[in-house]
């Protein structure tokens, strides 16, 4: 049984206009960020998801945590076979404590009037009352040191913290609780690459030690190339592929993927490969084209991706395309 | 030699102190050369670019060196000459935040036009925009005609920077300087950018020296690459050179850090320790306290940058 299983999700925005347009009583604009994407994750894997700006990718994974209110969703949610958006009180409360998010703005997720200690604590304020200052203390200490970060940085404020160590707090806050699942929202982007790969090595730790299970979100195809078993490839709302990491990289098939992997720069390899410099912008989420979303930037596409929107299909073991000429 | 700069320090005067944040830097850039400057954040590379052109902050001061541009040293000019015959002439600049380098009050065809209008003197309205079409046609946005009427918020991140770079070719300059030009873009967004950019340099004949923290962006389009650590220039070389053999310790470790394969098992590289303040710098190698090679010697004395292997790879370190 999976530990995520997530059923034809859609996440759709109404985008208020004007004034003018609303006593006209035109229609509201519509953000379709996610649109009928279906995936699962296991325990213990690290499942990325990737795709541009704007691919809803962030929006998925705050759906998954319900983050997001009820009436822009559509579709399912399971955690541990039980639907995350029909959780009663006292079980929302259990799954908030098993489900935890490192935010992408990871500074701006630490409030700056309060010291680390007291961040990493207000967990256990919240979920665990009933231990006393010294227990508290005590894990806010364990876990400091499980993210490698001195005892003294408790009493510090968020910003006499650097990059790293910040994102550090944010792990530790994630995982005061013991959580099963950690959504992990662009967790190195804006660091240096030492820094950024010292991160990564401490959440892979930590997912070894503790049975993490991670969903990873990023644009960064290089780290979650190497950080997830497998991934899914977003673009405009839709996965567009998705399989085991290895045989993605290996073997992509949908075009976008394609292009996607070749744009990433790459010390000495790529030598022999051309380059695919995909043309124009990515159609904005309000006015999705009709058939494949990708069409209007495909140098590949027929007469039949404008009629049709293809399906995720598997072509081969476990690695689905959704694209009419993937077989 | 189209730029050169010789023993170059820049310092910075604050409430916490003064610091180097450039010390005895050299280099050169050819015509037509692309030049790669990388380092982390905090590493000077930034000032470095900047002092080219002379627009640091007003707490920074140049304590010594040249700055030759063809011959004439810019240190030396006055503010009225350096606005007159260097920024906006000979040398243009893009920078890191496209966002806040436009006018947002003003559509993107008044401000191209500013442009056009000081260096097209003679030409009419008309063609001035026609002009702006093309050149924004050229470097791939679509529907130009119609957007150039737009203002800046209507364009995505990677447009507002092809607006920068068009603006930036305008003058025909002969030295670009590009402060991270594609940070925070999306890689396929990165590819069109850099793509466009080495159309444009080769058609100018436009030297660039390229700012960037990204490694791997720099293996696509440099030349020559300078590593820079700490306000110090620790290695200069070739393309390939640098990324086949490279020399420093530093180098090799940042090259190390980047996640290649899919390959999950190994751990991956790190550097030890971070990045120093530059009030309160090492003594010796600045990069001794997180180096593992570093012996006595490395301490006491501050390496050179020296010739090695080839008369194209220089590197600052006692131990190669």
């Amino acid at each position: 049984m999976p530990l995520i299983d997530v059923t034809t999700l859609q996440a759709h925005f109404e985008k208020s206009k004007g004034l003018f347009s609303k006593l006209s009583g035109k229609s509201m604009a519509v953000v379709h960020a996610v649109d009928c994407i279906s995936f699962s994750i296991q325990k213990g894997e690290t499942f990325g998801l990737v795709g541009e700006s704007g691919c809803g990718k962030t929006t998925a994974g705050r759906a998954l945590l319900r983050l997001l209110p009820r009436n822009v969703i559509r579709g399912k949610i399971n955690f541990e076979d039980r639907d995350v958006y029909k959780l009663s009180t006292s079980e929302l409360r259990e799954f908030r404590r098993h489900a935890q998010i490192i935010f992408q703005n990871l500074i701006g997720s630490l409030n700056p009037r309060m010291k680390i200690g007291e961040i990493i604590a207000e967990p256990f304020r919240i979920h665990e009352s009933t231990k006393s200052s010294r227990e508290i203390q005590a894990e806010v200490e364990n876990l400091l040191e499980l993210v490698s970060l001195s005892k003294s940085d408790k009493d510090k404020y968020p910003t006499e913290l650097s990059g790293g160590q910040g994102r550090r707090v944010g792990i530790a806050r994630a995982l005061a609780l013991h959580p099963k699942f950690i959504v992990c929202d662009e967790p190195t982007s804006g660091l240096d690459v030492s820094i950024s790969a010292e991160i990564i090595n401490l959440m892979k730790n930590l997912q070894r030690e503790l049975n993490l299970t991670y969903l990873w979100i990023s644009h960064n195809l290089r780290v979650v190339s190497y950080v997830s078993n497998r991934i899914a490839i977003m673009y405009l709302g839709r996965i567009v592929e998705m399989g085991e990491t290895s045989e993605v990289f290996k073997n992509p098939i949908h075009r976008y993927t394609k292009a996607l992997f070749s744009a990433v720069p790459t010390i000495g390899g790529n030598k022999g490969a051309k380059k695919i410099v995909l043309k124009g912008e990515v159609p904005s989420p309000i006015n999705i084209p009709p058939g494949c979303r990708f069409r209007t930037r495909c140098w590949d596409s027929e007469p039949e991706c404008r009629r049709k929107e293809p399906l995720l299909l598997p072509v081969g073991r476990e690695h689905l395309v959704a694209c009419h000429k993937a077989l | 030699m189209l730029l050169e700069v010789k023993n170059l320090s820049v310092e910075y005067i604050t409430r916490e102190g003064r610091g180097y944040a450039v010390e005895n830097a050299s280099l050169k850039i050819g015509e037509g050369q692309i030049v790669g400057l990388v380092g982390e954040s905090g590493s000077g590379k930034s000032t470095l670019g900047w002092s080219i052109i002379r627009l640091l902050p007003g707490n920074a001061r140049i304590r010594s060196g040249n700055i030759l541009l063809k011959g004439r040293d810019i240190i030396k000019m006055s503010e009225r000459t350096l606005n007159k015959t260097i920024r906006g002439k000979e040398i243009s600049v893009i920078v890191q935040d496209p966002q806040n380098a436009l006018n947002p009050v003003f559509t993107i065809h008044t401000q191209i036009n500013d442009i056009l209008s000081l260096y097209r003197k003679r030409r009419g309205k008309t063609e001035r925009k026609e002009e702006a079409v093309s050149l924004l046609t050229k470097v791939g946005i679509a529907d130009a005609r119609r957007r150039i009427d737009e203002y800046p918020y209507c364009f995505s991140g990677g447009m507002k920077q092809r607006v920068m770079m068009v603006m930036a070719f305008i003058v025909n300059p002969s030295l670009l300087i590009a402060d991270e030009p594609t940070t925070g873009l999306d890689v396929t967004v990165e590819a069109q950018i850099l793509e466009h950019l080495k159309d444009l340099m080769r058609q100018y004949g436009t030297a660039v020296l390229y700012i960037t923290h990204d490694l791997a962006v720099i293996s696509e389009v440099a030349d020559k690459v300078i590593v820079m650590y700490a306000g110090n220039i620790v290695e200069i070389a070739n393309k390939s050179e640098l990324f086949d053999s490279p020399l420093h310790p530093y180098t090799r470790a940042l090259i190390n850090c980047l996640p290649r394969s899919t390959t999950q098992e190994d751990q991956l590289e790190t550097i030890p320790g971070s990045v120093p303040n530059i009030f309160n710098l090492p003594h010796g190698c600045k990069f001794h306290p997180r180096c593992e090679l570093a012996k006595q010697i490395c301490k006491e004395k501050q390496p050179l940058l020296k010739r090695s292997r080839s008369s194209s790879h220089k590197v600052a370190c006692f131990l190669v």
